[in-house]
């Protein structure tokens, strides 16, 4: 999976620090999150997941979290991950990042109404 | 309900055996973390789209499980670093000469019949093997110098890793085999030559004459064989012993490459000395050639020193086998390069006796003289290393009772290799019984 530019985090590893980012999840949870806020476009399977939690891991930017769930409502197996302080900074600079992106893009008409005049036109 | 629990737990069955090709580091720490989530996908996917649901995760998995081996063991590789790189080149330049040497001899020598082959085959042994003593546990940190934390981020805390054993299950399985072949081989060996003659005599059968020449119905054939099966046997125990490390900071075969060395080099110029000034036959001191003490003693010495250091006499044996490897291997290049060097001279010095080349004079006697050496040069290379093995055990002994180094946990280690290493040693014993009895 390629790296983005910025701060060397893969699409995979960004999108497991927005799951993260409002909650305490597990590894099959992260999965659920992403797949539902890209909307199907990113469907991590188990083993890009646990890759990439183990390189956030290894960069300090999420922890795993001593606190357990009721194990009468979840498997008291599983581990659950949580951003570290490296971790928000990581995620809000990529965003900034993204987000300058974006409004470059907005300068060159390459989203919203514009775009799709364009794209349409073509 | 039951049959979505079934196909889930096969899955789940199946998908545990494919996570085989994940590196073992990785499956290690995540092994049972994969396989829940991926029964959770089952799961889930098959109570909400019923099979083809459970079939599309499998797609997905499958890609998944094989892209992401084939990045972890990208991964793993280049962690290894400079340290694998380093230890690779040295194996390729050692193994390479070794081959490129035994190689050469066999060219040279087209005309030592049945040993030829043999040396061949020792030679893609001896390649393996060779390698193995220069393989370094991985040790050290990864996470700041490992390509998948860039330093743009900066906040890769290093992470320690715990020296592995460089023995894995795999090649513990694939020694053991070797070992059983072996061990088979010779046992097969034995009970035709004690029972065939007799069984065909008695039904008055005769072989045709390759089948007699493998059954070891030709004199020296089954000793020949015997001969590959031990010196087989101590490749094998000394590639067992190389997989592992002493605890202390020692390298026993680096000892015994030192001593067979020097004393290879110390046997060359003796012998090139008497060579050049000397007739057949050579002199010697007083009753006792120089060079069976340096040929012996090396071995010897290089066990002692290796099991003073670590307080594992195993480690001596690793030694000695070194040692005399390393001195077959001086003193075949030393001789080799000396004899198409000094030809003309040797002609009219120590090889104007030779009794193995009567009658000649000139050419031809520097021709047969050569090919004399090289038989020589190929019984060191075939013989010296096991019994290194021997007499670096008996080293081993000596310097584990004079050890300086070696934790009681050490020593307790040591019997792990000891299997192989009787085995190792009743192949011996079947070889100078045979080398005893007829061979020479």
């Amino acid at each position: 999976m390629a790296r983005s530019q910025g701060l060397g985090l893969t699409s995979a590893e960004f999108q497991i620090l927005l799951a993260l980012a409002d909650s305490e999840r597990h590894g099959y949870e992260i999965m659920q999150v992403i797949a539902r806020e890209s909307r199907g476009a990113l469907a991590l399977g188990p083993t890009t997941l646990y890759r990439s939690i183990r390189t956030l891991l290894q960069r300090g930017l999420i922890e795993e979290s001593a606190q357990r769930p009721d194990p009468e409502h979840d498997d008291e197996r599983r581990r659950y991950y949580r951003l570290t302080s490296g971790g928000w900074e990581t995620a809000g600079t990529e965003v900034e990042r993204l987000r300058r992106l974006v409004l470059v893009a907005d300068s060159k008409s390459l989203t919203g109404p514009a775009w799709r005049r364009k794209v349409g036109e073509s | 309900m039951k049959e979505s629990s079934q196909a889930v737990a096969w899955s789940v069955r199946l998908y545990a055996l494919l996570l085989a090709v994940l590196p073992a580091d990785f499956r290690r720490e995540y092994h049972e973390l994969l396989l829940q989530t991926f029964r959770d996908l089952c799961r889930d996917s098959f109570a909400a789209h019923g099979a083809a649901g459970l079939a599309a995760v499998w797609l997905h998995a499958l890609a998944d499980l094989l892209g992401g081996a084939a990045g972890e063991w990208g991964r793993t590789l280049r962690s290894g670093g400079h340290a694998m790189r380093r230890s690779t080149l040295g194996g390729i330049v050692a193994g390479g000469a070794t081959v490129a040497l035994i190689l050469l001899l066999g060219v040279l020598g087209r005309g030592a019949g049945p040993r030829l082959p043999l040396i061949l085959v020792l030679a893609t042994v001896a390649l393996v093997t060779l390698l193995a003593p220069l393989r370094r546990p991985r040790a050290g940190l990864v996470g700041a110098n490992d390509s998948t934390s860039p330093a743009a981020v900066g906040s890769s805390a290093p992470i320690p890793v715990e020296p592995q054993p460089a023995a894995t299950s795999a090649r513990r399985v694939l020694v053991g085999a070797v070992s059983a072949l072996a061990l088979l081989l010779f046992l097969l060996l034995a009970y035709l030559r004690l029972t065939l003659p007799d069984a065909l005599a008695a039904g008055n059968v005769q072989p045709g004459p390759r089948f007699q020449v493998w059954l070891g119905l030709q004199g020296e054939r089954d000793a020949v064989l015997a001969i590959l099966a031990a010196v087989l046997g101590a490749y094998v125990a000394v590639a067992v012993l190389s997989s592992r490390r002493p605890t202390v900071d020692v390298r026993p075969w680096l000892t015994g490459v030192v001593a067979g060395a020097v004393a290879g080099l110390l046997a060359g110029a003796v012998g090139l000395t008497t060579d050049l000034i000397a007739r057949n036959p050579r002199p010697t001191l007083g009753s006792a050639d120089v060079l069976p003490f340096l040929l012996y003693g090396a071995p010897i010495v290089a066990g002692l020193l290796a099991g003073r250091a670590t307080g594992q006499a195993v480690y001596g044996l690793l030694a000695g086998f070194w040692s005399a490897a390393v001195f077959a291997m001086v003193l075949a290049t030393g001789g080799l390069a000396t004899d198409l060097a000094l030809a003309n001279r040797l002609v009219q010095t120590v090889w104007d006796g030779n009794q193995d080349c009567r009658a000649v004079a000139g050419s031809a006697l520097a021709a047969c003289s050569i090919g004399d050496d090289l038989d020589g040069f190929f019984l060191g290379l075939l013989l010296l290393p096991p019994l290194g093995l021997a007499l670096g055990s008996v080293g081993g002994l000596l310097g584990r009772a004079l050890a300086v180094a070696g934790s009681p946990a050490d020593r307790a280690a040591a019997p792990t290799v000891i299997a192989p290493l009787l085995f190792s040693g009743l192949l011996l014993l079947v070889l100078l019984a045979q080398v005893g009895g007829n061979f020479w």
